[in-house]
C-alpha cells in the first residue's frame, strides 16, 4: 500500500496545519500582549496566601490503582474490537470465545470490586 | 477511499477545518445566550447585533493579554502542553463524514476528509492524546492546583473513555465495520415494521449503548456536571490556574472543538449523520440535518451545565466503574446475543 | 525519491530521537514525554505498514493507558527519593547491555530470515485486503487460529488486575492512603504524619484550650480523624 495514495495523509496534513495555527495563535500573543513580568505575579497561583514549599502534593495511590485497571480493561476493549466488526463471520464459536474471555475478566472485576479497589474513599 | 485529486481532498479538509474554529468561536455565543435564558437574563448584547461579535471581541481581548510564564514552570512543558489539546481535538475532525462524494464543477468531491478503516478507534485514539494536554499543562504549571486538577482529570478521563471505548462494540457487531462513513450510512437504509418506514439510526436499536456515549462523551469533555478538573469553586480552574493568553485560549478552544466533536460523533453514530429527509437526493439537505443534530446535541451539553451540579469525585468514579461498566458490557453481549439469533446462527 | 521514503526517514528518524531522549533526559516526566513521542512514531510507521488497526492500538493502549500509568506512577513518588536509577550498578549495566545485545541479534534474525529467505508468513498485504481489510484478518485470525493463546490473553488480564489490587491495596500502603494531602498549606498534612496518631500540644497547655495559631493549623482528609486530633476534638 503505497503510503501518498493512502487516507492517512490527510491526518498528516491536519497535524502540519494545526500545529502551525496553534503555533500562530500563542505566538500573536506574545508579540501583540505586554510582559511586565513581576515577582507577585510569576509566584505560583496559591489563592492569594504565600506560598511556602515547592509542590508536591501527595496522592492517594487509588490514582494508580485506577490507572491500572484501566490499562487492563482497555486491553479488553482492544481484542473486543476484533471479534465485533467480525462476528457474523465468526458466529457462535467466536461469541462463545468471547463470553468465556469476558467471564473471566468479569471474574478478576469482581474480585477488584470486593477488595475494595473501586471505592474512592 | 475516494478518486479524487489529493489536493480537493485538502481543500475540503482546510473548509472544515475553518468551519470548526469559526463554529466554536459561535459555540461560545451560543452558550452564554442559551445560559441566559435559562438563568432569566439576555446574555451578551452589546457587541454586534445579538452580542454575535461577542467571540471576536474575545478573541481580540485575549491576544491583548500578557502570556505569563510562572517562576515554578517547567517552562518548554509548559508552552507546549496546549497545543496537544488544540491540535488532538481537531484532528478528530479528520474522520467525520459530511455526506458522500458528490460533483461539484465537474469533479467529483468527497464530503470527508478521510475514510479510515479504523475511524471510530481513531476518535478514541485522538481522545488518548488529549490527556496529554492536560496532564502535562497541569503539571508543568508547578502549581498544587493544577497538578490535582490535572491527575484528577486523568483519572476521570481514562475511566469515562473505556466506557466510551465499550458503547461502540454495539455498533460495531451490528455494522460490521469501524469506518464512520459506512456506519453513516447503514443507517440511511430503513427497516419496516408492518405498514411503518422508520429509520434505522442505532439510537433505536442500541439505547442503553446511546445513554452511555452520551454520558461518557460529556465526561470526557470535561464538562458539567463532570467538570471536576475545572472546578472553579475548589481548584481555581485546575490545570489552567496558571494559563494566560492565547495558550489559554488554545486550552479553550480544544474543549469547545472537543465538545461540537463529540456531538458530530455522537450525531454520526446514533442519529443517523446526514439522514434525513431529502438528504439522499440532496447533498446540502444531509449537511443541514447533521449540523442541526449537532446543535441540538450542545443545546443538551449547555442544558446539564445549567441544570446539574457538580458530582463529587468518589461519585464521579464510583459512576463510571461500578455502573455504567457493567451495563456497558451487558449491552455488548445482549447485542451480540440478539444478533446470533437475527442471524440464525445459534444451533 | 519517492515520498514513501521521505515519510519513512521523517518517522523512523523522529522515533529513534526520541528514543534516545527516554533515556538521556534526566526529568522523568521529560523522560516519558519523550516515550510519547516515540510510541506515536511507532505507530505512524505501523500504519504505513499497512497494519492501521496496529497503530490506532498503539496509541490507544501505549500512550492512552500505559504512559498514563507511568506519569501517574512518577508523579505519585517524590523524584528525590528515587533510587539512583540513572547511574546503576556496573553488574546491572553489564547484564542490560547483553540482554539488549541479545534482542537486536533476535530481531535480526527474525526480519533476516522473513525477508532476505524470502519465507513471508501467509498474511501478506494482498491477503488482508482480500479478507475486507486489517480488523477483519485480525479477528478471524485471533478467534480461530489463535483461540486458546486469546483465552490465555484473557487469563494474563486477569493476573494483571489480581497484581493491581494486591500491590494497591490500601493496608499496603499505609499513610499514603488515609492521608490525602492538606490544599491550603501542603505542610499541614505533613507534620500531621510526622506528628504520628494523637500528637501533643506544645508549651504544656492543657489539650482541650489548644487552639493551633493561624499558620499552623492543620489540614488532614482522612478515614478517622481521632488519630490525629485530640479525643473529643473531632466533633469541634
Amino acid at each position: 500500500m503505497e503510503f501518498l495514495g493512502s487516507n492517512w495523509i490527510v491526518v498528516v496534513f491536519m497535524v502540519v496545519a494545526t500545529f502551525i495555527m496553534g503555533f500562530a495563535m500563542a505566538g500573536i500573543s506574545s508579540v501583540v500582549g505586554p510582559s511586565r513580568p513581576n515577582k507577585a505575579k510569576s509566584a505560583p497561583y496559591e489563592s492569594g496566601i504565600p506560598d511556602i514549599k515547592p509542590v508536591r502534593p501527595q496522592f492517594t495511590a487509588r490514582f494508580y490503582v485506577i490507572g491500572m485497571l484501566f490499562v487492563i480493561f482497555d486491553l479488553e476493549a482492544a481484542f473486543m474490537y476484533p471479534w465485533a466488526v467480525n462476528f457474523d463471520v465468526l458466529g457462535m464459536g467466536g461469541f462463545v470465545h468471547m463470553m468465556i474471555f469476558v467471564s473471566l475478566l468479569l471474574l478478576s472485576y469482581v474480585y477488584a470490586w470486593k477488595k475494595g479497589a473501586l471505592e474512592w474513599v | 477511499m475516494g478518486d479524487q485529486p489529493i489536493w480537493i481532498t485538502f481543500i475540503v479538509t482546510f473548509v472544515i477545518m475553518i468551519v470548526l474554529l469559526t463554529s466554536m468561536a459561535y459555540t461560545t455565543w451560543y452558550e452564554r445566550k442559551v445560559l441566559a435564558r435559562f438563568q432569566d437574563r439576555i446574555g451578551p448584547t452589546r457587541t454586534g447585533p445579538a452580542g454575535l461579535l461577542q467571540p471576536l471581541a474575545d478573541a481580540v481581548k485575549l491576544m491583548g493579554k500578557e502570556d505569563l510564564i510562572p517562576e515554578a514552570a517547567d517552562r518548554k512543558v509548559f508552552y507546549f502542553a496546549p497545543m496537544i489539546t488544540f491540535i488532538t481535538a481537531i484532528l478528530a475532525a479528520a474522520v467525520i463524514p459530511w455526506g458522500g462524494t458528490i460533483e461539484l464543477f465537474g469533479q467529483s468531491v468527497n464530503l470527508y476528509p478521510t475514510d479510515l478503516n479504523v475511524g471510530a478507534l481513531f476518535i478514541l485514539a485522538t481522545g488518548s492524546i488529549g490527556v496529554y494536554g492536560i496532564i502535562l499543562g497541569g503539571w508543568s504549571s508547578g502549581n498544587r492546583y493544577s497538578l490535582l486538577g490535572a491527575i484528577r482529570s486523568a483519572a476521570q478521563v481514562i475511566s469515562y473513555e473505556l466506557i466510551l471505548g465499550f458503547s461502540l462494540v454495539g455498533i460495531f457487531i451490528i455494522t460490521g465495520t469501524m469506518s464512520l462513513k459506512e456506519i453513516m450510512f447503514r443507517q440511511h437504509e430503513t427497516i419496516s415494521f408492518g405498514p411503518f418506514e422508520i429509520a434505522n439510526w442505532f439510537v433505536l436499536s442500541q439505547p442503553l449503548a446511546f445513554v452511555l456515549f452520551v454520558i461518557a462523551a460529556v465526561a470526557e469533555t470535561n464538562r458539567a456536571p463532570f467538570d471536576l478538573p475545572e472546578a472553579e469553586s475548589e481548584l481555581v480552574a485546575g490545570f489552567m490556574t496558571e494559563y494566560s493568553a492565547m495558550r489559554f485560549a488554545l486550552y479553550f478552544l480544544g474543549e469547545y472543538i472537543s465538545m461540537i466533536i463529540m456531538s458530530l460523533f455522537a450525531s454520526t453514530l446514533f442519529l443517523g449523520g446526514t439522514s434525513g429527509p431529502g438528504a439522499d437526493t440532496y447533498w446540502p439537505l444531509g449537511i443541514m440535518w447533521l449540523v442541526l443534530k449537532a446543535i441540538a446535541f450542545l443545546f443538551f451539553y449547555i442544558w446539564l451545565r445549567a441544570t446539574l451540579p457538580r458530582f463529587r469525585f468518589d461519585q464521579l468514579m464510583g459512576l463510571a466503574w461500578k455502573v455504567l461498566l457493567p451495563l456497558a458490557i451487558l449491552n455488548i453481549a445482549l447485542t451480540a446475543f440478539f444478533r446470533l439469533i437475527g442471524n440464525g446462527q445459534v444451533f | 525519491m519517492s515520498w514513501e521514503l521521505v515519510f519513512f526517514a521523517v518517522f523512523s528518524a523522529a522515533m529513534l530521537l526520541t528514543g534516545i531522549g527516554v533515556v538521556a533526559l534526566e526529568n522523568p516526566v521529560h523522560s516519558a514525554i519523550s516515550l510519547v513521542g516515540c510510541f506515536i512514531n511507532v505507530a505512524a510507521l505501523f500504519v504505513m505498514l499497512g497494519a492501521e488497526f496496529l497503530g490506532v492500538l498503539q496509541i490507544i493502549i501505549y500512550t492512552g493507558a500505559v504512559l498514563v500509568l507511568v506519569l501517574f506512577t512518577i508523579m505519585l513518588v517524590d523524584p528525590n527519593k528515587l533510587p539512583a536509577f540513572y547511574v546503576g550498578k556496573p553488574m546491572q549495566r553489564n547484564v542490560s547491555a547483553i540482554v539488549g545485545a541479545i534482542l537486536m541479534v533476535e530481531l535480526g534474525v527474525a526480519i533476516v530470515t522473513r525477508v532476505a529467505l524470502e519465507q513471508i508468513g501467509p498474511h501478506t498485504n494482498a491477503m488482508v485486503d482480500q479478507m475486507g481489510g486489517n480488523v477483519q484478518a485480525i479477528g478471524q485470525v485471533m478467534l480461530s487460529e489463535y483461540a486458546l493463546a486469546f483465552e490465555v490473553a484473557s487469563l494474563v488480564l486477569t493476573v494483571g488486575v489480581v497484581g493491581a489490587v494486591v500491590v494497591g491495596l490500601p493496608n499496603r500502603l499505609g499513610a499514603l492512603d488515609t492521608v490525602t494531602m492538606s490544599l491550603g498549606h501542603s505542610r499541614g498534612a505533613e507534620d500531621a504524619i510526622a506528628a504520628g496518631p494523637k500528637f501533643e500540644s506544645p508549651m504544656n497547655i492543657p489539650a482541650e484550650r489548644y487552639v493551633a495559631p493561624v499558620g499552623e493549623r492543620k489540614v488532614v482528609m482522612t478515614k478517622d480523624p481521632d488519630k490525629y486530633t485530640h479525643p473529643g476534638e473531632t466533633s469541634k
